[in-house]
């Protein structure tokens, strides 16, 4: 009975399933895409085999029977493959992949119910109609034989780093060493650390400022000094993960849609070693998944548009991660037909997303960038495969809250790619402090696009738009972020606003973007830029529009980590600066320098 | 001190099961501190730890009772200013106390002028909040407590956390409100 059993040992059963039934997927996957060399087939076919036996026997010792069940029938099967009594093709593998999707889902009830029941029976009758089918009419399927001699037509599942099949023989060795810990812990160590390094730099400037310390202290405390240099940077890593898991939850997405659509897909993948923070891996799944849906079924053509397009058979869909500096850069890549922008305006036009003028002056970065406005999907009839009611604005929606980008590149009949560029952690950024009336705030470094100093520009005042400055031919509204932090509250406005500024000699602006759009925001000071580990507030105050969240400054000094893209305030005044920066190039304003406006 | 001792005394008689009173005194015991020279108490289960005032960030856009967050040991923890909260003038002298409280979603600080003392208030001493004149919603209080000549305004301060946690609907839909207003300006 599992109620019996000790939790702590359901807990590791859980863990070891959702392992080893990884592990039979891989196999399965590269059994299916016939990438394993002949010589070692036999090798691979006793590891699955073993997979899902292990898997039968501890299910039946933790006592449950609907996962052993459904175990056994794969093992059936799999040990008739394996004797070569069977030839293992595509439908069979389909099954096997089917069954341990529906092994997953069961663990998972159980994982919080441990009655948890699910349908099995008709995954069992899949398995056993496969062993029937075949051996009543071997012939019959002979055309779908999987070995690397003879590649599938439909499906290849090729990865350029490394393929499942030359997976070292000892795969657990790498996993044996790490453990799982709570990230509320995780996230106690990595505040302490930030703590202790605080508190560090601060005994370091009473150090500098006295001179009673005996030698043997001062050696002492450079000692200490670089011990928590080296924690802090350990610390920093222990939330990054590898980018592994999710290539191989895609490659079986791969597998599943392309033969859904009777695609020929060769998957690609690239950097799977690649780290990132655990939360913004789990949190780039879905629209990773979406994306890799979208190229096999929007971007590639079918097979006979291929070949009547002159182009391979065979589409190749590519999903490679690099990091670059605090970034990580994902691509999704296709070598399909490739975004036609006048389709794509057409489209919105009778979506009546945009209006006919507008789409006459769009560029075609803009017309591909249409496919993120909600309500909009390229095909004509929604399909099962990509169009179940989430759309490109949802994948866009995710990586905005990620604090990332995304972006397109198309070339007409040579391919897509789609460019996500991710900060590596969402915990830790890099950020500008500004001083603004005596405060100090954080702006994330992702968010700047220059620091300009206002003083040598001509601010330029219209009643309706507020100040503009030209910046080097682009009319850019100007905000004061005193005035954007402090509009709500006037009792702080009357107390500080006064005093400072104005007419000062050095008047530094950061440049930003919104939608695309540059805006500048005048600061008090550049005060410096620090690595800020962004800590949560209460939600009275993290819920805020604006406020990304806290921040402890390297004086100990607590701090607010400011969105300029979402602070109130901004939006209307930079909407209406917007709207008239887009009507025309040049507003009146240009034309007092004719020299800049080139 | 006198009278403080008898009662003391008088509580402890009530409750003949000892083991019962033992844990009755540790529910029952509240921190009691100062506004403006008024007494005001919290139950000391709701109460963290009491902190030196230290230096407390502004928030931007918020009620001016939400004094700002400050840097507790790497937490980042909003402070509310129990003197601007129940429109009680600011304070002049001393620099004050925090109490860090806690509540089901989370720490927050609020801001205090002197700690008096701790003590234990059986439920019997505690009557129901009068409510007149204050500026606090009566569920806030757990009641008025009476020792010796003193009145002391028992407040639960685990509600009030709570409250601040869930006004940002409120207060995210004033800004909305404001931002508008601006926009139509």
């Amino acid at each position: 009975m599992p109620s019996l059993i000790d939790n702590e040992i359901l807990q590791i059963f859980f863990e070891e399933g959702r392992q080893t039934l990884d592990e039979l997927e891989t196999g399965i996957l590269s059994l299916d895409s016939g990438s394993i060399p002949q010589d070692s087939l036999q090798s691979k076919l006793d590891e699955m085999f073993r997979h899902a036996h292990n898997f039968k026997g501890s299910s039946a010792a933790v006592g449950f029977e609907q996962l052993t069940h459904l175990a056994h029938a794969i093992e059936d099967l799999l040990t008739l493959i394996k004797s070569g009594h069977i030839e293992p093709n595509q439908p069979h593998c389909s099954a096997i992949l089917r069954s341990i999707d529906a092994l997953r889902k069961i663990l998972i009830g159980l994982s919080t119910d441990s009655t948890y029941q699910a349908p099995i029976d008709h995954h069992i009758a899949e398995l056993r109609a496969a062993i029937t089918d075949n051996s009543i009419s071997p012939g019959s399927t002979s055309k779908e034989h999987l070995t690397s001699d003879n590649p599938p037509p439909t499906q290849k599942v090729e990865a350029k780093v490394k393929t499942p099949s030359e997976k070292s023989d000892n795969p657990k060795s790498a996993e044996d060493k790490s453990i799982r810990v709570n990230t509320i812990k995780l996230d106690g160590l990595l505040n302490l650390i930030g703590e202790l390094v605080v508190n560090q730099s601060m005994m370091i400037s009473h150090r500098v400022n006295s001179t009673t310390g005996s030698d043997h202290a001062v050696q002492t405390l450079a000692y200490i000094e670089k011990i928590v240099l080296e924690l802090q940077s350990l610390a920093m890593t222990l939330r990054m993960v590898p980018i592994k898991p999710l290539f191989q939850k895609m490659s079986r997405i791969v597998r599943d849609v392309s033969v859904q659509l009777s695609k020929e897909v060769a998957f690609q993948t690239e950097g799977d070693h690649v780290e990132l923070d655990k939360i913004v891996l789990d949190r780039v799944t879905d629209p990773l998944t979406h994306l890799i849906r979208n190229a096999i079924d929007h971007g590639l053509e079918t097979p006979s548009d291929r070949s009547a397009a002159g182009k391979n058979t065979t589409g190749v869909v590519s999903l490679a991660a690099q990091q670059q500096d605090d970034r990580i850069l994902i691509t999704v890549r296709d070598n399909g037909k490739g975004l036609d922008a006048e389709v794509l305006k057409k489209k919105a036009i009778q979506k009546n997303l945009i209006s006919p003028e507008s789409a006459t002056s769009m560029s075609d970065e803009e017309a591909w960038n249409l496919v993120f406005l909600p309500g909009f999907s390229t095909k004509e009839n929604i399909s099962d495969i990509s169009g179940r009611g989430v759309g490109m604005d949802v994948v866009r929606k995710a990586v905005t809250e990620l604090k990332g980008d995304i972006r397109i590149r198309s070339k007409k009949g040579q391919g897509t790619t789609f460019e996500i560029a991710l900060p590596l952690s969402l915990s830790i950024i890099p950020g500008m402090i500004v001083s603004v009336d005596q405060e100090n705030y954080v702006i994330p470094v992702s968010q700047l696009v220059e620091i300009i100093e206002l003083q040598k520009f001509d601010v330029h005042t219209s009643t309706q738009k507020g100040r503009m400055i030209n910046l080097r031919g682009e009319v850019i509204p100007v905000h004061s972020l005193s005035e954007l932090l402090h509009s709500g509250n006037r009792t702080i406005i009357s107390r500080k606003n006064s005093a400072t500024r104005p007419n000062a000699e050095y008047r530094p602006a950061i440049i930003s973007r919104r939608q695309g759009k540059k805006f500048a925001c005048e600061v008090d000071a550049i005060v410096g830029q620090q690595q800020i580990v962004i800590k949560k507030l209460g939600s009275e105050i993290q819920t805020m529009a604006g406020i990304l969240g806290g921040a402890v400054l390297s004086n100990g000094e607590p701090s607010m980590i400011l969105d300029l893209t979402s602070l109130p305030g901004l939006n209307t005044v930079n909407l209406r600066a917007l709207a008239s920066s887009n009507d025309k190039r040049i507003p009146s304003e240009d034309r007092h320098e004719p020299s800049k406006s080139a | 001190m006198e009278p403080t001792k008898k009662e003391f005394q008088a509580e402890t008689d009530v409750y003949h099961d000892e083991e019962r009173s033992a844990e009755e005194a540790v529910r029952s015991r509240y921190i009691v501190f100062t506004l403006d020279g008024e007494l005001y108490g919290a139950l000391l289960l709701q109460i963290r730890e009491v902190i030196k005032m230290t230096q407390i960030k502004p928030v931007p856009h918020t009620d001016a009772w939400l004094k700002g967050v400050i840097n507790l040991r790497g937490r980042i923890l909003s402070v509310m200013d129990l003197r601007t909260k129940f429109g009680i003038r600011p304070r002049t002298e001393g620099s004050g106390l925090i109490l860090i409280a806690e509540a089901e979603n989370g720490f927050a600080g609020a801001t205090v002028d002197t700690i008096e003392f701790v003590r234990e208030i059986p439920d019997a001493d505690i009557e129901p909040h009068p409510g007149i004149d204050t500026r606090i919603p009566l569920e806030q209080f757990i009641g008025i407590a009476k020792v010796g000549e003193k009145l002391i305004h028992l407040l639960d301060i685990a509600k009030i956390v709570g409250d601040l946690r869930n006004q940002k609907q409120h207060q995210n839909n004033e800004m909305k409100i404001e931002s508008h207003l601006k926009e139509s300006a």
